[in-house]
């Protein structure tokens, strides 16, 4: 190909609009645009399905906390939650007044070790809760820390087929040159578009979920000892119902 | 994948995140779409440093010449040999004459003063238009006399030749020529009274009327010349517009050079090449040392050599007393660089080959080192 027909040529090809930037651009690097695109949109739906469920969260315990205090039976209260499924604050107290209940209603009364056996509950169930509220958070991590470099890839890509076409065209002038280099430069632009709100979204989110967990934690470890101080109280004068207590 | 394609009010994450997405990439897409363009780039101007030295040996010539040629441009020999530049002789053209404040008007008032002696005449009394017309007449009738005295002397010199004969004829028109002649001499001698009284009569009417036109005119000129005397655009417009046309001069030099040499108009070498300028300090020392006679101190021993600095006029001449620019510590080298700066006034006049005549410029001011002869 004569290279005066190629530089001729050249800047009339070129659309440099979004569309035909991704248009041109070598099939990898159309498959990493692409890709990067698809991270984009999840990353942002988990930032936001997280968002919601956290301030949901919060609420949820902040109204459990309020009814847990108000001086309301716990029995009452075990009995309208246990109907449902239950999140959060209120997961871990159905959980610790199931084993609680399952130790009385036997025949055989159990208390030697329902202290130990409420706290490993509680325990499994925090661990549960901070699991669901941890979910996917990796997602964010993984896109946060790949993406630039699944950019760079296909910018790699880009730039490596570009100067083979310059190779081909025997022509080096920045006419020619420019293109290429704009097409692989817009799949670095995607990963960094991609990453960046996923690295602010995981921080937020994860220091979010730890507070979440310090609290399920604070309210486990006072229901434990309002539970361990009944059980002590049963064993003081047994025979009593345990039903009554609080 | 954990995603639900189903829109879930609890996790509306997936479909709030596409539609925003679509949303950007649309924006992007539409807005975004053309791309600005630099603006026209200038090209660089290539730079080359050049030394001191270089500098002060720029050749000179004209910028539009193809190359350096030997020679500066001369298009003929100069009977006295001076060195003219090529190009543009600038002459200042002298200014116009500058009128008086008073004459100011005078110019720019013609139509205006020109005007006033048609309406003159009415001012003639009726006796001076009857005396003017009666002139006319009579002028009309001297020129009818004359044209006819013409024409019969004419038909009288034919009849003249015809008619040699004819005594009696010849005779009486002889007579009759005679007569008319006188007839003529007396009318015109008539015409030329009438005519002078004319003139005299309208000479006085024309002495008053411009005595009348005069003080006026002058009443006019020293207004005009008040308001003169602020600006006048066109008198500064007319001294700035006389400088005359620039005209090619001839260059002139040693030798005739046809050829443009490539250069700088503010050069101020016609190159001496370093070989050349060793010749010529060669030529100068040499005849420094026919001057010279060595101090007594410095007959035995090492010398440091003097740079001196000699100035010349074109015919070889010193133009400035010699001076010692370095010499060494010793006062033998002292000694031997006073005798040198003696040496060079003794020597008066230096004997400069003619081949180093155009270069002048370049050897006006030479630092000599000056090597004293072993004797």
């Amino acid at each position: 190909m004569n290279p005066a027909d190629v530089a001729q040529a050249a800047p009339v090809a070129h659309d440099m609009s979004f569309f035909g930037l991704f248009w041109q651009a070598h099939f990898i690097v159309k498959l990493v645009m692409l890709g990067l695109l698809a991270a984009s949109v999840w990353c942002w739906a988990i930032i936001v399905d997280k968002t919601l469920l956290y301030s949901r969260t919060k609420r949820a315990m902040d109204r459990f906390e309020d009814v847990f205090w108000s001086g309301q039976s716990l029995d009452e209260l075990f009995r309208s939650l246990q109907s449902r499924p239950a999140t959060g604050l209120a997961a871990v107290f159905v959980a610790a007044m199931r084993e609680w209940k399952r130790s009385f209603e036997g025949s055989g009364r159990s208390f030697q070790s329902l202290p130990q056996r409420i706290d490993k509950v509680l325990d499994v169930t925090i661990q549960r809760e901070v699991e669901r509220l941890n979910s996917r958070l990796t997602v964010l991590a993984s896109i946060g820390s790949a993406g630039p470099y699944i950019g760079l890839f296909g910018t790699v890509i880009g730039i490596m087929n570009s100067f083979t076409s310059i190779a081909a065209s025997k022509n080096t002038s920045l006419a020619v040159v420019a293109p290429g280099i704009a097409e692989a430069l817009f799949a670095t632009a995607i990963g960094l578009f991609a990453a960046i709100p996923a690295v602010l979204a995981y921080n937020k989110l994860q220091s979010e979920v730890g507070k979440l967990q310090s609290r399920l934690e604070g309210f486990a470890d006072e229901f434990s000892a309002i539970l361990s101080r009944q059980i002590d109280e049963r064993i003081g004068h047994a025979g009593h119902h345990p039903a009554n207590a609080a | 994948m954990a995603l639900k394609l189903k829109f879930n009010t609890s996790e509306p994450g997936f479909w709030v995140s596409g539609v925003a997405h679509a949303a950007m990439l649309t924006a992007a897409m539409i807005g975004l779409s053309s791309v600005a363009e630099f603006p026209e780039a200038q090209e660089g101007i290539p730079v080359e440093i050049i030394t001191d030295n270089q500098l002060s040996q720029i050749t000179k010539g004209e910028t539009n010449a193809k190359t350096v040629q030997q020679k500066p441009r001369a298009e003929r020999v100069a009977d006295k040999t001076e060195q003219k530049d090529p190009g543009e002789d600038k002459r200042d053209a002298p200014a116009p004459p500058k009128r008086p404040a008073e004459m100011k008007v005078a110019d720019k008032e013609e139509p205006v003063a020109a005007q006033p002696p048609p309406p003159a005449p009415p001012t003639k009394s009726q006796e001076e238009k009857a005396a003017e017309a009666k002139a006319v007449e009579e002028k009309k009738l001297i020129e009818k006399a004359e044209a006819e005295a013409i024409e019969k002397a004419k038909a009288a010199e034919q009849a003249k030749v015809e008619a040699e004969a004819k005594a009696k004829a010849e005779a009486k028109a002889k007579a009759e020529a005679e007569a008319e002649a006188k007839r003529v001499a007396e009318a015109k001698a008539k015409a030329k009274a009438e005519a002078e009284a004319k003139a005299k009569v309208e000479a006085e009417a024309k002495k008053l009327a411009e005595a009348k036109e005069k003080a006026e005119a002058e009443a006019k000129a020293r207004k005009e010349a008040q308001l003169a005397k602020k600006l006048d655009m066109g008198d500064l417009k007319q001294f700035l517009d006389s400088k005359e046309k620039n005209q090619s001069t001839g260059a002139t030099g040693a030798e005739v050079q046809k050829t443009a040499s490539l250069g700088t108009a503010t050069g101020s070498a016609a190159k001496l090449s370093p070989s050349l300028r060793d010749a010529l300090i060669g030529v100068l020392v040499s005849q420094i040392e026919r001057c010279y006679s060595a101090p007594i101190a410095a007959s035995g021993g090492q010398v440091t050599a003097p740079v001196l600095d000699i100035r010349l006029n074109q015919d070889g001449t010193l133009s400035t007393e010699p001076r010692v620019l370095q010499a060494g510590s010793s006062s033998t080298d002292r000694a031997v660089a006073d005798a040198a700066v003696r040496a060079i006034r003794k020597c008066r006049q230096f004997e400069i080959p003619a081949k180093f005549a155009p270069y002048y410029t370049d050897w006006k001011v030479l630092n000599v080192q000056f090597d004293p002869p072993l004797s």
